[in-house]
């Protein structure tokens, strides 16, 4: 039986402060975090007694009468309704209101949230609660899904913006009673903007250059500059492939190598030539679909390609192919609308306002393409994508070969084009091409042969069931199981035949495709040979007279070259959809094999619906979502470009904007910026302008006891952005510092430096070859990415394993990654040429150090500094004179040539203040 | 990584090191940062660690503890029974055939039954039925709890083990060992909590991958990462000097780049120059306790004899039980050893003996060890693979020769220490190990147990993520109780 309880409310609350509480604010992130699990949109488990708490009607509405209607009882009368009345929440009525009473309770049975969620409301939010009832109880829509505006702003600071941006920035400080930092430095400006944009430090030069340019506007060429560098595209592109989840192998299972990589190209490409960010997207959706697509739109498709792949023997396709599906509809979830839909893969979203069948309409776009479920390695669909110059090449040799065709044909068509028979005949060998798991010859004969010759018949390693000659025939079944089969009939003086007779059973007979047969004299010279090139059960070959056998010759070349180029021709793997759609089903609870109601492509209305303009097919996708009413899509990605150059985003959770994630610390500015990012035709270079113009960028990263206490997380941006370099700028700027830097961009991904046996112990499935010269020292962008070993270093700084989408990093300190920094490889063979180019620069120690301090700080050294590092120096030279051996062991590192002029003793010292200055705070953070 | 080299971030620094600073501000900061967790037991915990022994491959149970003499005297009868066009079921057979089969074995014309090639006996006061192939372990079923019903849904590697280790078929989730130290937190100064071996199986060589995602965070910090301790030169990645670089060198070195940065870090105020200060200290301390604590040099000749002759040549599985051991000795809490090479689709005669070879001598030296050093009652020891086997034969079914498919509907899990009971033998399968009568544990259930011999309430660790409370064990999970001592 239920108890009565009776419960003493207790009003005397603190006198509220002047403003109302807000509900997106205030209350929202209380319901949403403890209520709506239950009484939220879930239509199936969500809204438990009727009661929905995302839904203002519901949770105003008088629940007791709605049970009523809800068992088809009558209503009762009007005196009697208002008896038995339940309102979860009555407007300005904390203390009837059943939702207050629920949490106040210390009834076990009846407290909210129950005791077994393991949630827990605190006195502060019940007060607040409380405080919004009694205040009238406002619901308003998420902000998330409110179409953004620009709205004024009151200038503060007076002089101190320089440009919109400042002032939303400047107002919340000023709330907070906090100002803005000084600027920065100028050579730490220079830095800054350069390690944000370009990914790389300034060199001395342009550090120089800089501190001279006295000119009003010295800052904003220098901005002009370094967006126009192609480091920048390269830059970018890193932060885009954490999102679209890229590697170069395919992520489940044995995880071989996927040529991915010229649609990673793209997106360089895209960045550095600023393609308007609505474009990126649509190419990126739909480049496929587009009238006339250009191969250049297709290779964008790439984008949902990245989702990780499996090869495993035993997998159900249709199991996969909803894998994959799903991914992209989680990848288009978080990349785009900062929802995270994965939720409703089993059941409709506990949050936000996303159903289970929205999930399943989303995975339409996406089932609907032209792949398997088991894919092997650069699976279908693919394109090529040739260089321009292979693009000629294969023109140029398609219409040679059919040149050379055509005339062999006509020549062929002459009785005399072959000869009769072939004379001094030693040795018939046939070499089939390709890798060959099993061949199988019935039958070889020899027509013409004098009767009881018999040819001694060899063949490549581990042929099997090899029989001999009868009455006149060469009756040979044989398998072969090798990379280079061949079979060789030899005979022991010469001899005359007509020609050679080849027998295969029907369904063995394309293993002859490509086959070569040649025909040789004593002395091995060929006299004739054919290319298999139609395989039928019975080929009958004869011998060429001079002229065919030449052009027959030059045809093959040709055709080897062509062939040469086409393995050479990159692939890269796209979207193309089905002729016939597949058919798509709500799964029940995910499950592939538990099919429910077969649902058509749509999309969730309450972002934006998606209406009859939209066609229903990827094409209608993008568009929707770069529509100018979505209210998501240009908030979340400018938030991302925030996130890259400020450290993090105006919203923090930058994958989820939905009811759980956080709310925006700026929320004017986001809109402002998103507006203004869709009314500059979604011109990004202006937006990453905008930013680092702006004072609030321009700032000092100092921090102070007083911004320790109010700001220590730079929420209020209240200092310039400071933060440790991410993975790809770490080893990319010990590289730039040292010079080792090769900027060559684009192409076939690269293997640098890593410990052994890394991939080999894991899978013996294509090893690990690491990669020599130049190729050791591109940018870290360049890195094959093996998603089951991603290279490790980079991972112990952060890096994402690119199996899902992921909008942000979490960036960690710990001691692994002292170990990589002193021990790598990568790094003390930086150190060691560092020093060596800063040696053969001359001047004295204390000059070489302030030059090598400059060139990874940009700044000059104090003397303090200086005199650590000469100590250092100096100890070591004095060691290294007397045991030039030691000094020549530290010297060893890496495969960069060492050079003989530079004194070993000198430039093992040195490296130790190189060693010293890579590792520094200042140079491996941005500050 | 793991959390024992924190501080790890500003706020995690400014928790444990600046309480000075402005406690009015920092509280409401806590407050307000989803990621804050409790991080703690929820009682008191049976273990205090666990040491993993992965089969990964998926060993076959019916050949080596469920032991169902009906496959033998049926050898090469049809196992299925199969539904007929009117809806009944064929005579023929014994199990009907309802469930999927892997895309290896669902098109074979015929499933014959394979019985197992080696003999059963039982051991101990517990009368534990144990294989011939595996003697060592075998010795110690008194202290081992046997669960006959382990099942998944996976029936592929990738999945299954991406299952067993993280909660979850799909890459992105932490691993198990990732989860322990979020949760727990710091225990051990000089290691970390969460370590990780690799040994290669002489099965079937080569074999089916492993990947790093298996000890991965997922969307944990990656200071949660578990570490991987390989034999050679480097048990830790990046762990030695460079060449020529003496320990001298580098304190000097280390003194020198402390001073700048502290000039720096001074003038900055930034309390993240002070954590990554910190951490060149401890990295510092790493390059002589990780040698330490996986040196075999100080064991004596007992132990091999304990642990097999094997455990003398590093990266072998039983060197790694050692390893495992002494890693235990020094407060590692998550201890996860994968040994590949399980994946018996062919070859059961040849190839299994040599698997439990491997592994047979230096699981039990392993358990009997920790028995005899008193660590056993709070170290968790638990083997098993990321699914079974089929009880009917994959390919041909020769005199000489048989194989068998990946199984998920049942399979053999055992485990010792930590607050399991010993000598007990948990679940029932069918006559002919095909399905579960009772008792089932599902991937969920274990790792509910596991976590609940840790202390930790299962449905209470939870990270929210993407505007949604995950956990280790989904929505997930029931602590299988009877196994609890």
């Amino acid at each position: 039986m239920k108890r009565l309880f009776l419960i003493l409310l207790c009003f005397s609350l603190p006198s509220w402060s002047e403003t109302k509480l807000s509900f997106n604010k205030d209350i929202r992130p209380i319901l949403a975090d403890r209520c709506y699990h239950c009484h939220g949109p879930d239509a199936k488990k969500g809204q438990k007694g009727g009661l929905r708490l995302d839904d203002e009607a519901s949770a105003k509405a008088d629940l007791y009468a709605l049970k009523r209607a809800k068992k088809g009882l009558p209503a009762l009368s009007s005196e009697e309704a208002k008896k038995k009345a339940r309102h979860a929440i009555i407007p300005g009525d904390a203390k009837n209101s059943v939702a207050i009473q629920r949490i106040l309770t210390d009834d076990e049975d009846d407290i909210m949230p129950p005791l077994d969620s393991n949630l827990k409301l605190t006195k502060e939010e019940k007060d607040k609660l409380i405080r919004w009832v009694k205040e009238g109880a406002d619901f308003e829509k998420h902000w998330a899904f409110v179409t953004p505006k620009k709205s004024k702003v009151e200038k503060v600071f007076k002089g101190w913006a320089s440009n919109e941006l400042d002032n939303y920035v400047a107002k919340a400080l000023s709330k907070a009673g906090l100002k803005p930092n000084k600027p920065a430095i100028k050579e730490k400006l220079i830095r800054r903007l350069s390690l944000t944009l370009r990914g790389l430090p300034p060199t001395l030069n342009e550090v120089d250059n800089f501190l001279n340019d006295k000119s009003p506007n010295a800052y904003e060429k220098l901005v002009d500059r370094f967006l126009a560098d192609s480091s920048t595209g390269e830059r970018l592109a890193i932060e885009w492939l954490d999102v679209a989840r890229y590697g170069d192998s395919a992520g489940l299972f044995e995880d071989s190598f996927r040529s991915v990589w010229p649609w990673r190209d793209w997106v360089v490409r895209a960045f550095n030539n600023n393609k308007p960010f609505d474009e990126f997207i649509k190419e990126q959706v739909a480049g496929d679909l587009l009238p006339n697509a250009t191969l250049q739109q297709q290779l964008a498709t790439g984008f949902y390609r990245n989702n990780p792949t499996s090869n495993e023997g035993g997998i159900i396709d249709e199991e996969y192919l909803h894998l994959y599906a799903a991914d992209r509809v989680k990848t288009t979830g978080i990349a785009f609308l900062g929802m995270s839909m994965e939720c409703c893969q089993c059941h409709d979203h506990k949050y936000d306002p996303l159903s289970q069948k929205e999930f399943y309409e989303m995975s339409v776009f996406f089932r609907n393409i032209e792949e398997k479920g088991r894919q092997f390695s650069t699976a279908a669909p693919i394109i090529e994508v040739p260089s321009e110059k292979q693009k000629k090449e294969k023109e140029r040799l398609s219409a040679e070969i059919a040149k050379t065709q055509k005339e062999l044909a006509k020549l062929e068509k002459s009785p005399s084009a072959w000869q009769s028979s072939i004379e001094n005949l030693s040795e018939v060998k046939i070499s089939f091409s390709g890798r060959k798991n099993q061949i199988y010859l019935n039958e070889v004969s020899f027509p013409g042969l004098e009767n009881g010759v018999e040819p001694k018949v060899t063949a490549s390693k581990g042929a099997k069931g090899i029989k001999h000659l009868t009455d006149g025939k060469q009756e040979t079944f044989f398998q072969l199981r090798t990379n280079k089969a061949f079979v060789s009939f030899k005979f022991e003086k010469p001899v005359s035949i007509k020609s050679l007779q080849l027998e295969i059973e029907k369904k063995h007979a394309k293993l002859l495709k490509g086959a070569k047969v040649e025909f040789k004299d004593s002395r091995g010279k060929v006299i004739s040979f054919e290319q298999v090139n139609k395989p039928q059960e019975r080929i009958n070959i004869r011998a060429r007279i001079p002229e065919s056998l030449k052009l027959q010759s030059t045809l093959l070349s040709l055709q080897s070259s062509l062939k040469k180029l086409n393995d050479a021709i990159p692939k890269s793997m796209v979207m193309k959809d089905l002729k016939k759609p597949r058919a798509t089903h709500i799964l029940d609870r995910g499950d592939y094999e538990k099919k429910l109601e077969e649902v058509q492509a749509n999309l969730p209305s309450a972002i934006l619906p998606f209406s009859d303009r939209f066609s229903k097919n990827r094409l209608g996708l993008a568009e929707w979502l770069i529509d100018k009413n979505n209210p998501l899509t240009a908030r979340v990605v400018i938030n991302r470009y925030w996130q890259l150059v400020f450290g993090q985003g105006i919203v923090r959770t930058a994958e989820d904007f939905g009811l759980q994630g956080d709310l925006p610390s700026h929320p004017e500015l986001l809109d402002w910026l998103a507006v203004e990012f869709i009314e500059s035709g979604w011109n990004l270079k202006h937006m990453l302008k905008l930013m680092v113009t702006s004072s609030t960028f321009k700032q000092s990263s100092k921090l102070s006891t007083e911004k320790i206490a109010k700001d220590i997380d730079n929420t209020l941006i209240s200092r310039g952005p400071g933060m440790r370099l991410q993975a790809e700028l770490i080893r990319d700027n010990a590289l730039a510092i040292s010079g080792l830097l090769v900027k060559e961009m684009y192409g076939y991904p690269v293997k640098p430096y890593q410990p052994p046996g890394l991939w080999k112990e894991k899978t013996t499935k294509m090893p690990f070859v690491q990669d020599k010269g130049d190729k050791l020292y591109r940018k870290t962008l360049y890195t094959f990415w093996r998603r089951t070993s991603p290279h490790p270093s980079s991972m112990i700084f952060d890096a994402t394993d690119r199996t899902t989408c992921v909008a942000r990093r979490r960036p960690t300190t710990t001691p692994l990654q002292a170990l990589v920094l002193l021990n790598d490889t990568q790094y003390v063979e930086a150190a060691r040429v560092f020093a060596e180019k800063i040696i053969l620069q001359g001047g004295s120690i204390e000059q070489k150090i302030s030059k090598a301090w400059r060139t990874a700080t940009s700044r000059f050294p104090s003397s303090q500094e200086v005199a650590v590092l000469k100590a250092e120096y100096q100890r070591r030279l004095s060691f290294y004179k007397q045991n030039t051996n030691k000094a020549k062991e530290r010297l060893s590192v890496g495969e960069y040539p060492q050079n003989k002029k530079v004194d070993p003793a000198e430039q093992a010292a040195f490296m130790a203040v190189a060693q010293i200055i890579l590792n520094l705070d200042e140079t491996i953070t941005l500050n | 990584m793991n959390n024992f080299f924190a501080p790890l971030n500003r706020r995690g620094f400014l928790q444990t090191s600046a309480a000075g600073l402005g406690s009015i501000a920092l509280n409401s900061l806590m407050a307000s940062d989803s990621d804050v967790h409790k991080i703690g037991t929820h009682f008191a915990p049976k273990a205090k660690r666990i040491i993993f022994l992965f089969m990964s491959g998926g060993p076959s149970q019916q050949d080596l503890f469920d032991y169902k003499p009906l496959l033998r005297k049926n050898h090469k009868k049809e196992l299925f029974k199969r539904k007929q066009k009117d809806g009944s079921w064929t005579k023929e057979g014994f199990i009907k055939k309802e469930q999927r089969l892997t895309g290896m074995t669902a098109g074979q014309k015929g499933f014959p039954i394979a019985g197992n090639k080696w003999d059963f006996k039982q051991h101990g006061k517990s009368g534990a039925w144990v294989s011939s192939l595996m003697p060592h372990v075998a010795k110690m079923s008194d202290d081992i709890c046997f669960v006959k019903t382990m099942y998944t849904e996976a029936i592929n590697h990738d999945p299954a083990m991406t299952f067993f280790q993280t909660g979850g078929q799909i890459p992105g989730r932490p691993s198990f060992g990732s989860w322990l130290s979020y949760g727990l937190g710091s225990a051990n100064k000089n290691l970390p909590e969460f370590s990780v071996l690799i040994s290669q199986g002489s099965g079937r060589k080569g074999g089916q991958p492993i990947y790093t995602k298996l000890w991965g965070n997922g969307f944990l910090d990656s200071k949660y990462q578990g570490v991987q301790f390989r034999a050679g030169k480097d048990p830790v990645l990046y762990l030695s000097n460079p060449p020529g670089e003496s320990r001298t060198d580098r304190r000097q070195m280390l003194d020198n780049l402390k001073k700048l940065n502290g000039i720096y870090g001074h003038a900055q105020q930034d309390p993240e120059t002070q954590a990554r200060i910190e951490q060149y200290e401890m990295a510092y301390r790493m390059q002589t306790s990780v040698p330490e604590a996986l040196s075999l040099k100080d064991e004596p000749e007992s132990t091999f004899k304990l642990y097999g002759e094997s455990a003398r040549i590093p990266g072998t599985f039983a060197a790694n039980c050692i390893m495992a051991r002494r890693q235990a000795e020094r407060g590692v809490r998550f201890i996860q050893l994968y040994h590949r090479g399980w994946d018996q689709h062919g070859n059961i005669p040849d190839h299994l003996p040599k698997q439990c070879k491997d592994v047979d001598q230096g699981t039990a030296g392993l358990i009997a060890d920790l028995k005899q050093r008193g660590l056993l009652k709070d170290t968790l020891v638990v083997w098993g693979g990321e699914f079974g086997r089929t009880s009917y034969c994959q390919g041909t079914l020769t005199e000489k020769n048989y194989g068998r498919d990946h199984h998920p509907r049942c399979f053999t899990y055992f485990m010792a220490g930590g607050g399991i009971k010993g000598g007990v033998s948990h679940g029932v399968t069918d006559e002919f190990g095909y399905n579960i009568l009772e008792g089932g544990v599902h991937v969920h259930d274990f790792h509910a147990t596991m976590l609940h011999l840790l202390g930790i309430d299962h449905e209470k660790l939870t990270y929210k993520y993407q505007g949604r409370r995950f956990r280790l064990t989904d929505v997930h999970g029931h602590v299988v109780k009877d196994i609890l001592a």
